[in-house]
């Protein structure tokens, strides 16, 4: 404490002189060692070293050493005092800026991978560290790299794994990570104990097969940070990465059993070894694999149910998602079990509810924080493997060994990728062709995990340790440099004969990319994600008792999909109607459920690839330019950039350098935007071509004519938004057609009292004069004090407690303003008509009418809602909005109308609801059981 | 019972979609049918959320419906969905239909073809074109430059001089490249996942 107190003022005087003077003032605390021990411990590795003058991050650090003089110094060197930090700052700073360097030229990085650039970087600083020091100070330390840099990268990668991608493929992932490496390390210890024996390897190199096994085991193993970090920037299919990428993790079990197996049998000597030993290593894998996963599961819970609770200190939202995702390595490490496993799963498993639970800010320093952490920590692993690299004092070279094992590991990984994916492909649903094979063959990159494994190891039991390290080190190097730098060319090279063939003609990529969107709806018509009966379960048990448990009250509610939906469509219908004012953007629509549902389904790996735009744009490169050509080339170019891409059914890539672009979420908005008009002029033409057929036919026929035309209940419920748009179309339209629609709008609202209020009005509103059934209507118009227009808390009955209750809170004052601008474009009846009718029909028979409406008006008919509400002043639908909207309307009209051309066969004739106000349209637009499902019970499946 | 009613109705799906098949798409049919009234309606698709954000969503959906239709049943569901069924070599088809099966290259071109051609006269005049152009492309281009697409669209597809992509030259325009990829989206791809995925239930994961 009191080291602590007095170093502070002592900081702060050093800062403010140059370090060169030091004004010598009795030394308050003689300078010994201020290293923090807790900060300092785990990275003894970096920080316990004396920091060499010649070392780079020395450049930045001029100093001297501790004066311990006697007297008063105003300014006093402390360096021993920050040491630690202050190297791993330094070091931070230069793998920071080493990235940026690296990224200077797009054209460099497209070519290089950046592990490689990092690990050449390495190299260098290695060498420059060694010539100045002749002693290698930095090494990747295995505690370090096991208890901070892995976790990192590890957590990173469990907390946003595309889970579904995941799990789709977990079969396929499970196989080549415990058949696939236990095949491997088996047999390249077996070979390696083989070719020593056949005295390829030198005599120097003292192993027996224990040794080879155990090397083996540890080389064998495909290495999560090298697979992230190459496979990021070549571009394969998701299935492929997910495949590579979740085998790296979850063979992390396999070597781990392995490793500790050979270990033991190593330490007691393989005479002693007993058959039940095997067996307990059988068990032991058991153990380790299911417990770590079982752990990691542990903590997601926590982690969920905790995140639960945080409403209220939001600010500590993302440290707990840390805190516990780290708890569950450490946890898993603790015990021994597989730390990677468990934090994997921990992060896949707690995903879905802390992104539900926590705040949207929360989420995004999550991401940004995770990525940065990761990002950093898979830098400083490549350097700190190349500056390793150049430590002679622990190579110890054998060309034969090295020679056989990279052979070995490449030939078997190979064997062992065919093998497994022949077996698999049977099973398959999307088998894996040839390149996916070769692909995962060539990606089966060693990394940092196999470098620190081998590290670990005992010298004094391991006699050939230094051999083993150096053998380790160029496996690392050569498959992540050599194999990281080569399979983009080889990708490229095997696709190559597969797409460029032909280009593709205007025509073929119009229907292609039509297809494939219908594709993609049909797939998601047809509800692929849940076919699986084990995933229907479980997305059952997650909804009845694990979202109950770990999501809040208020986003379980939410999380549920349809609610999502319900939100999207009342905020986008309102801002398709509200154009004009403050348009919600569903940018913000996307919510968690929503994305990660939108998410799912699926397009097949063509369909990714070629939808991704850049093949295409290679086969372009390739043509031959011509007058016409060229002109094609310009078409295509501009198809390929503006044509919607058909929807991904996972998030692009995981990747650690690149934020997910809004590009699909804008796409999203705009075709939903226009879905939802379309939709809602649908409906309008439906019911304009209702009318003008009951026009042609007299209005004795109306009723008989209405019913058959009104062949979809269910839909003709929905149908009224743009009645009154309707009115101002037919100008000249004769009222009782008019009353018609009033008729039917009045009982749809109320659909309970339908068959009995029907008899009543109809004969009413047929009988009585021409100006008659308007004038109950009209006055709830004109009247200044609508009780919605007044404020929240007195809705208008049509909107009533349902509906209001589906409104996000939120949005309350953006509806119901919405539905006071859908009131004035719709005619008077279509709004007013549900909730006044029956009452002003009673109270005000002969009743007030708007000043503006005239009954024998029929050319200049101003629709009185129009009229009166723009006479009040209170809510007018802008003039200009309005025409934007008719414009849109007729020319969407177009494009429905045929398709509408469905001659009145017919169903039973419902009732005649089909006349909606805008919030009862809205309303059946975003809840569940549409209406009138009652009237067509009696259509059951048996008709079939 | 419903569904083994349904096999017995509809003869062309018993040879061609698997038992479970049907099951899998049932349960989904009656998961789509908020109304329970055994049929779907046009709201009952919009319902699906993917669908909102497809551009041709609503096309496809009133593909579902037969011309006068408003309603769905499930035997046209499968109907439609059987356009979409994977043309499968090693199926061994006991009783060989002698039509045309649904989902023939022809039948699934068709299909697309009607997509476009709304008013059903066997061509896909620039109008029609046009429009569904404009549904699946971003809000960022001109109409100028949309009809000029169009255009160029039309006349390289177009072999008769009549403006306008008949079915013959439809199917020629999508033949030129067919062999590579679209043959083998449409026959493989597209509907392993519609179908095939369903004999599969119950296994772990997709192998």
């Amino acid at each position: 404490m009191v080291l602590l107190l007095s170093a502070a003022p002592a900081a702060a005087l050093s800062g403010s002189f140059p370090p060169g003077l030091s004004v010598t003032l009795p030394a308050l605390f003689p300078g010994t060692e201020y290293a923090l021990p807790g900060v300092a411990s785990a990275r003894s590795a970096v920080a316990d070293q004396p920091v060499d003058p010649g070392g780079e991050e020395e450049d930045a650090t001029e100093h001297h050493h501790h004066h311990h003089g006697g007297g008063y110094r105003m300014v006093q060197w402390e360096w021993s005092y920050v040491q630690t930090p202050y190297v791993i700052a330094v070091w931070l700073l230069v793998a920071s800026v080493a990235k940026i360097l690296f990224h200077f030229s797009q054209r460099f990085t497209k070519v290089v991978p950046e592990s490689c650039m990092l690990i050449l970087l390495g190299l260098v600083l290695g060498g420059v560290v060694l010539l100045a020091n002749e002693k290698q100070v930095y090494q990747l330390e295995p505690a370090l790299f096991f208890l901070f840099l892995l976790p990192t990268i590890v957590g990173d990668a469990g907390y946003f794994m595309p889970s579904r991608l995941f799990f789709d493929n977990l079969g396929a992932i499970m196989t080549y990570a415990v058949v696939g490496t236990l095949w491997n390390a088996f047999c390249t210890g077996f070979c390696l104990y083989a070719a020593k024996l056949l005295g390829v390897i030198d005599d120097s190199v003292q192993a027996d097969l224990m040794d080879f096994l155990l090397f083996g085991a540890l080389i064998s193993a495909v290495d999560p940070v090298a697979v992230i970090a190459v496979f990021e920037e070549v571009h394969v299919n998701e299935m492929l990465f997910i495949i590579v990428f979740g085998e790296s993790l979850l063979n992390d079990a396999v070597t781990v059993v392995l490793y500790k197996v050979y270990i033991s049998f190593v330490e007691v000597g393989p005479k002693n070894v007993q058959t039940a030993d095997y067996f307990k290593g059988v068990a032991s894998f058991l153990i380790v694999s299911v417990g770590g996963t079982m752990v990691g599961l542990v903590f997601a819970v926590i982690l969920g149910f905790i995140t639960r609770f945080t409403k209220k200190v939001r600010i500590i939202e993302p440290l707990f998602v840390f805190l516990l995702v780290y708890l569950a390595y450490l946890t898993a490490e603790l015990f021994s079990l597989s730390a990677i496993l468990s934090m994997t799963f921990c992060g896949i498993g707690a995903n879905k509810y802390v992104e539900a639970n926590i705040s949207q800010k929360s989420r995004t320093t999550v991401k940004y924080t995770m990525k940065t952490l990761a990002s950093i920590a898979e830098t400083i692993i490549f350097i700190f493997l190349g500056i390793s690299a150049v430590d002679k004092s622990k190579w110890a070279w054998d060309t034969g060994l090295v020679s056989c094992t990279l052979v070995f590991i490449f030939v078997f990984r190979a064997m062992g990728v065919v093998g497994q994916t022949w077996f698999l492909n049977r099973f398959r649903l999307v088998p894996l062709d040839k390149i996916d094979q070769v692909v995962m063959s060539y990606g089966g990159l060693r990394g940092a995990v196999a470098f620190a494994l081998v590290v670990l190891l005992d010298g004094d039991q391991v006699k050939a340790k230094d051999y083993f390290v150096a053998t380790t080190i160029v496996v690392v190097f050569f498959t992540v440099m050599f194999q990281g730098l080569t399979i983009k060319p080889l990708v490229k090279w095997l696709k190559v004969p597969q797409s460029t063939n032909k280009k593709p003609t205007i025509n073929e990529e119009i229907h292609e990319r039509a297809f494939d969107h219908i594709l993609t709806a049909v797939e998601d018509i047809a509800g692929l994600q849940g076919y699986h009966h084990w995933r229907d379960k479980w997305e059952q048990f997650d909804k009845n008792y694990l979202s109950k448990l770990l999501l809040r009250k208020s986003v379980y509610r939410k999380s549920e999909l349809w609610e999502a939906y319900q939100k999207i469509n009342i905020r986008d219908a309102i801002s398709v109607i509200d154009q004009g004012g403050n348009v919600l953007t569903s940018a913000q629509l996307s919510l968690p459920s929503m994305t990660s549902r939108a998410s799912f389904p699926d397009i097949t790996n063509y369909l990714r690839e070629n939808g991704s735009g850049v093949c295409l744009d290679l086969q372009m490169i390739d043509n031959v330019p011509g007058a016409k050509m060229k002109e094609d080339l310009e078409t295509h170019h501009f198809l390929l950039g503006n044509l919607y891409k058909p929807r991904r059914r996972y998030q692009p890539h995981y990747s650690r350098h690149f934020m997910p672009v809004g590009e699909q979420e804008r796409q999203d908005r705009e075709v939903f935007q226009r879905n939802m008009k379309r939709r809602m002029s649908a409906r309008y033409i439906r019911h304009k071509r209702e009318r003008s057929l009951r026009k042609h036919k007299g209005s004795d026929f109306k009723d008989n004519e209405g019913d058959k035309s009104r062949r979809n209940v269910s839909f003709h419920d929905k149908d009224a938004v743009l009645v009154s748009m309707e009115l101002d179309g037919n100008k000249a339209e004769h009222s009782d057609s008019e009353k018609e629609v009033d008729v039917g709008i009045t009982f749809s609202a109320r659909k309970a009292e339908t068959p009995k209020q029907r008899p009543k009005s109809v004969p009413a509103a047929l009988e009585g004069d021409q100006s008659q059934p308007f004038h109950p209507l009209s006055p709830p118009c004109g009247d200044s004090h609508l009780p919605w227009k007044g404020g929240v808390g007195s809705l208008p009955p049509c909107i009533s407690v349902e509906a209001t209750k589906l409104i996000p809170v939120d949005l309350q004052e953006a509806w119901n303003q919405s539905i006071s601008s859908l009131e004035s474009i719709s005619s008077p009846p279509a709004l007013t008509e549900p909730m006044h009718r029956r009452v002003s029909a009673l109270s005000r028979p002969g009743g007030s009418r708007p000043v503006s409406y005239t009954p024998s008006r029929p050319v200049s008919y101003t629709p009185p809602g129009i009229s009166s509400s723009a006479s009040q002043g209170s809510f007018s639908f802008p003039e200009k909005k309005k025409k934007e909207l008719k414009k849109e309307k007729s020319s969407e009209s177009q494009e429905m109308q045929p398709l509408l051309l469905e001659p009145p066969s017919a169903p039973p004739p419902p009732p005649p609801d089909r006349g909606r106000n805008p919030c009862v349209y809205l309303r059946s637009l975003v809840t569940a059981p549409p209406a009138g499902s009652s009237e067509l019970s009696s259509r059951g499946p048996t008709q079939l | 019972m419903v569904v083994k009613n349904c096999l017995l109705l509809c003869p062309v799906f018993v040879s061609a979609v698997s038992h479970s098949q049907i099951t899998r798409l049932y349960s989904r049919f009656t998961s789509l049918d908020k109304g329970e009234n055994g049929t779907l309606s046009r709201e009952d698709f919009q319902r699906i959320p993917e669908l909102a954000i497809n551009p041709l969503g609503d096309r496809i959906i009133n593909a579902f419906f037969p011309e006068g239709e408003d309603q769905v049943n499930f035997r046209g569901f499968m109907r439609t969905l059987a356009h979409f069924r994977p043309i499968e070599d090693n199926e061994k088809n006991k009783n060989p239909p002698t039509s045309e099966p649904l989902n023939s290259r022809t039948n699934k071109l068709l299909f697309a073809f009607r997509l476009y051609d709304l008013d059903r006269d066997d061509k896909i005049s620039r109008d029609e074109l046009l429009q569904v152009l404009r549904m699946m492309v971003g809000v960022n281009i001109s109409d100028e430059q949309l009809g000029s697409i169009a255009d160029r669209t039309i006349q390289e597809a177009d072999t008769n001089g009549d403006n306008s992509i008949s079915f013959s030259e439809f199917i020629k325009a999508d033949d030129q490249r067919h062999e590579r990829t679209w043959k083998h989206r449409l026959d493989t791809h597209i509907v392993t996942y519609v179908t095939a995925g369903v004999t599969n239930a119950g296994s772990t994961g997709t192998r």
